[in-house]
C-alpha cells in the first residue's frame, strides 16, 4: 500500500524531513510581510526570533526558563520518588493496592484541571500550588506503572524462580523487579511530559512573578503576541528535547526489553 | 490407542504443582474470590476515608470553609439541578463530543496516510512531533487571542490536544500490519478499499482505542481549562473557577467530584475496552 515501489522510495528520501516546517514559516513572514494577516495579532517569525533575543539578552528569559525547570525537576523527582514506592508496596501488597485501587483509579482518569480552584483555594498563587499540580499529573502514571509492571510479570518467570526454590526477597529482588523495570521505566517516561504539562498549566493559572507559563499567560494579557510566540516556541523546543532525551533512553533500555521477551 | 499426553505438562507434574501451591500460598485465590475481596477492601477504605473526612470537619481539624465535608456536599445536591449548572454542563459536553469527534475522524484519517505512506511520513513527522510533545495548554493563551472565547477556542484546543495521539497510535498500527496479510490480500487481487476495509483497518482497531483514550482524556483538560480562561461566558471550567473565587466550596467540592467522576467514567471506560483490545495486537 506504500508509494507504488521504488520511486516512492527514492522521492521520500530525496525530500529534506525540514521541509514543510521551513515551508510553513517561510508563508507566514510572507502573510505578515505583504499585509495579507494582521501582523499585530498573527506576528511574523522574524519579530518572534527578535522577541526571544530580546527576552533572552534583557529580558527574564533566564529566570522564566530556570524556576519552570526546577518546579519540573522537583515536581517529577517527588513523583518518582512516592511512585515508585508507593507503587511498589501496591503491587507486593495486594490488599494495600485494593485499599487504595478507587482513589488511585480516580485520579489516573479524571481531569486533573478540575483541582486547580480547589488548590488555588488551598494554596494561593505561586510555586506550591504549581508544584501539587505538577505532583498530581505525576505521581499516578509511575505509581500505576510500578505496580502493574509488578504483578504482571510474565508466571514463566515466577515458576522459574520457585523450581530453584528462591526465598521471598530473592524472588522480589532477582525476578520481579528485573521483569517489571521495562514497564516502571514506562512510566517515568509518560510522567516527565504530564509533570511538564502541569506545571505549564500552574504556572498559567498560578504563576506569579516568573516561569515560562507565566510569561506566555503575561505577554498575552497585554496583547504582545511576539512575546507569547517567544514563550511558546521555547516550551515547544524545551518539550521535544525533553522528549527526544527520555525517547533515547528508552530505547537503551526496550533493547534489553526485547531479550527479556 | 494411547491418550495423548501434554508434554509441556505431565499429569503428574500438575498434581505436584496444585500440592505445593495449596500448602505453599495459600494466599493464591480463585479469580472470584479474589474480585469479592478486592470490592470489599476498596468500598471500606472508601467509606473509612469518607468517615475521617467529615469527623475532621465537624471537629475542626480541618476548616470546612476550605475542604468543605461530605455532609455539606450531599446536602448541596439539589443545587445541580436548580442552579444554572446543566447549561454549562451541556456547553462543556457540546464542546467536548465535538473536539473527541473531530480528533477521531481527523486523527483516524492522517494516522492511517501517515502509517502506510512514507514520504507523507517523513515530511509530517517533524509536525506531529511538535504538535504531539508540546504542552496543550501552552497553545491556549496563543489561540484565545486569535479566536476569542466562544467556543470555537474551546473546540480547537480540545482538538490540538486529541488529535495528536489518535493520529500517532492510528499509524503505529497502521505500520504494524502484518505482511503476510498484505500479501495475501494481494494474491486474491484484493483491491486497495477492501485491503483497508477487511485487513488494514482491524489490525489498527486496538492502537486506535489507545489512541482515543489518551486522546479523551487530553480532550477533556483541554476544554475545561479553555473554559477556565477569564472571560468565558460558559462552561464547567468556568464554574469551576467561579465557585473557587467566591469561596463556596461545597459546591466547588461538589463540581470536582462530578467533574472527576464523569472523567473517570468515560477514561476508565476506554481503558478497560483497551485492556480487552490489547489481546488482539501484533505486537
Amino acid at each position: 500500500m506504500n508509494l507504488p515501489g521504488a520511486t516512492g522510495r527514492v522521492a521520500a528520501q530525496a525530500v529534506p524531513p525540514i521541509l514543510p516546517i521551513a515551508a510553513l514559516l517561510v508563508m507566514w513572514e510572507l502573510a505578515g510581510r505583504f499585509g495579507l494577516v494582521n501582523v499585530f495579532l498573527a506576528s511574523m517569525p522574524s519579530r518572534v526570533v527578535t522577541a526571544i533575543v530580546e527576552m533572552a539578552t534583557e529580558g527574564p528569559l533566564l529566570t522564566d526558563v530556570l524556576t519552570t525547570v526546577r518546579l519540573l525537576f522537583v515536581a517529577y523527582g517527588v513523583s518518582v520518588v512516592l511512585g515508585v514506592v508507593l507503587g511498589m508496596l501496591a503491587g507486593f501488597l495486594r490488599k494495600f493496592e485494593y485499599g487504595f485501587s478507587p482513589l488511585i483509579w480516580f485520579f489516573y482518569n479524571a481531569p486533573i484541571v478540575a483541582f486547580i480552584p480547589l488548590l488555588m483555594l488551598w494554596f494561593g498563587l505561586g510555586g506550591p500550588t504549581i508544584f501539587v499540580l505538577g505532583l498530581l499529573f505525576g505521581f499516578f502514571p509511575i505509581y500505576v506503572n510500578t505496580a502493574s509492571g509488578i504483578e504482571n510479570v510474565d508466571p514463566v518467570l515466577m515458576r522459574l524462580g520457585r523450581s530453584f526454590c528462591l526465598k521471598r526477597w530473592e524472588m522480589a529482588w532477582k525476578i520481579v523487579l528485573p521483569a517489571a523495570l521495562p514497564i516502571i521505566f514506562a512510566g517515568f517516561r509518560l510522567a516527565m511530559g504530564r509533570v511538564f504539562v502541569g506545571i505549564i498549566v500552574g504556572e498559567i493559572f498560578a504563576g506569579s512573578r516568573f516561569g515560562l507559563g507565566f510569561r506566555l499567560r503575561n505577554a498575552a494579557d497585554r496583547l504582545q503576541t511576539d512575546e507569547s510566540f517567544a514563550a511558546l516556541v521555547v516550551i515547544a523546543v524545551m518539550a521535544v528535547l525533553i522528549g527526544t532525551v527520555l525517547r533515547r533512553l528508552d530505547e537503551r533500555f526496550s533493547a534489553w526489553r526485547m531479550v527479556g521477551n | 490407542m494411547r491418550r495423548p499426553v501434554d508434554v509441556q505438562n505431565p499429569p503428574a507434574v500438575q498434581r505436584a504443582r496444585a500440592r505445593a501451591e495449596g500448602t505453599r500460598r495459600t494466599a493464591r485465590t480463585r479469580p472470584r474470590d479474589q474480585r469479592l475481596t478486592r470490592l470489599w477492601i476498596s468500598s471500606a477504605t472508601v467509606a473509612v476515608a469518607i468517615l475521617l473526612w467529615e469527623v475532621a470537619a465537624r471537629t475542626g481539624v480541618m476548616d470546612a470553609r476550605f475542604t468543605s465535608s461530605p455532609s455539606g456536599v450531599v446536602a448541596n445536591l439539589p443545587w445541580l439541578v436548580e442552579s444554572d449548572f446543566r447549561v454549562h454542563a451541556g456547553y462543556t459536553l457540546y464542546a467536548i463530543t465535538a473536539a473527541f469527534g473531530l480528533s477521531l475522524v481527523a486523527g483516524a484519517a492522517a494516522g492511517l496516510v501517515i502509517g502506510r505512506v512514507r514520504l507523507a511520513r517523513r515530511l509530517l513527522d517533524p509536525l506531529v512531533t511538535i504538535g504531539y510533545t508540546t504542552p496543550l495548554t501552552a497553545f491556549i493563551p496563543v489561540v484565545v487571542m486569535f479566536l476569542g472565547l466562544g467556543i470555537t477556542s474551546k473546540i480547537v484546543i480540545g482538538l490540538v490536544g486529541g488529535v495528536f495521539p489518535v493520529l500517532v497510535n492510528v499509524a503505529a498500527g497502521a505500520g504494524t500490519v502484518d505482511p503476510p496479510l498484505l500479501r495475501a490480500a494481494r494474491s486474491f487481487s484484493v483491491g486497495r478499499f477492501q485491503t483497508y476495509r477487511h485487513v488494514i483497518v482491524p489490525s489498527v482497531l486496538p492502537y486506535a482505542v489507545t489512541g482515543a483514550r489518551i486522546g479523551l482524556g487530553r480532550v477533556l483538560i483541554g476544554v475545561i481549562i479553555t473554559e477556565m480562561f477569564g472571560g468565558s461566558q460558559y462552561g464547567l471550567g468556568l464554574l469551576l473557577i467561579r465557585m473557587g473565587q467566591s469561596f463556596r466550596t461545597d459546591e466547588l467540592m461538589l463540581l470536582v467530584l462530578v467533574v472527576g467522576i464523569a472523567g473517570t467514567l468515560t477514561v476508565g471506560g476506554l481503558r478497560s475496552w483497551e485492556r480487552r483490545m490489547a489481546r488482539w495486537r501484533a505486537v
